[in-house]
């Protein structure tokens, strides 16, 4: 019963995961692929209350069913969207692993949002448009992915102080 | 407190890469001449020159000036490689396609548009 309820708990992460990542497409941005990455906030949440595992099962999860409703499926989208989102977890749960001492959900949160864009940057620049030109925006993206960490991060500590007290949750989990 | 410190050192790291980039938009800006694909020569935009470009129709006289290439004249017969006037920015080009004469600039500031239809 216990792995029952805390399976569905997950699929509830992911489905908040792609409702915020169908919405955020609506957000103004200076491409059409790049997108501020506030799912992100799910992937902390489910990083610090499940391990990085679940973690990266949610965010492939998240891209999958969050490009096939909005029918960018297999489109550049959908591999900035994996490859960013893969990237910035995979560093968040290994930093939250190591270093969960020393910084707060919010630090971690801005790790992962700086490789995130780092990442989308470098797809971008290998798979679409060869122009060296394309890192002339890294900056100023750079800037506004602290900020969307950060933002992430408060998000994400308020999520898990409220999460944490279901008790198929696992705090502290080593997978 | 350890938070702080990293995002300070990121801001600091990300605002030092401003000029780095700003670097590089300045370096090599430079027509590619290319006829049917081709290449036929790269060419700095700060030297001023006339270039014969030989292709299946004649030869088409292009002119780089000003930080700018246009063509002068050239031996198809709408002329439209002409009239588009002259281009300056990374990324615009300039192309007779009865002539197979391609000509492409590179290197230098990030054109304000991503593309230009004509």
């Amino acid at each position: 019963m216990r792995r029952i309820k805390r399976n569905a708990f997950i699929s509830s992460l992911v489905a908040m995961a792609v409702v915020i990542h169908s919405v955020e497409m609506f957000i103004p941005s200076p491409s059409p692929w790049l997108r501020f990455g506030f799912a992100n906030i799910i992937a902390l949440t489910a990083i610090a209350l499940f391990g990085l595992r679940v973690a990266l099962m949610v965010t492939i999860l998240r891209v999958f069913l969050g490009t096939i409703l909005m029918g960018t499926f297999l489109t550049p989208a959908f591999v900035l969207g994996m490859g960013g989102g893969i990237g910035s977890t995979l560093v968040m749960g290994i930093a939250h692993r190591q270093f969960k001492a020393a910084f707060s959900l919010v630090g971690i949160s801005v790790m992962g949002a700086y490789t995130h864009n780092i990442v989308q940057l470098a797809l971008v620049y290998f798979l679409f448009i060869r122009h060296f030109e394309v890192f002339y925006v890294l900056p100023v993206l750079l800037l506004f992915g602290i900020l969307t960490g950060i933002l992430n991060g408060i998000a994400a500590t308020y999520l898990t102080a409220h999460l944490a007290r279901f008790s198929f949750v696992q705090l502290d989990s080593i997978s | 407190m350890a938070d702080k410190i990293l995002i300070g050192g990121l801001i600091i790291l990300t605002l030092l890469s401003f000029p780095i980039i700003k670097h590089f938009q300045h370096e090599g800006r430079v027509a590619v001449i290319e006829v049917d694909g081709e290449l036929v020569g790269n060419f700095s935009l700060e030297e001023d020159r006339f270039i014969p470009v030989d292709g299946k129709l004649g030869t088409t006289r292009v002119e780089i000036a000003g930080n700018g290439v246009r063509v002068l004249d050239s031996p198809c017969p709408h002329k439209l490689c002409v009239k588009s006037g002259i281009i300056t920015r990374s990324g615009e080009a300039l192309v007779c396609l009865p002539n197979g004469v391609v000509i492409r600039i590179e290197g230098g500031e990030k054109p304000s548009v991503d593309a230009v239809s004509r």
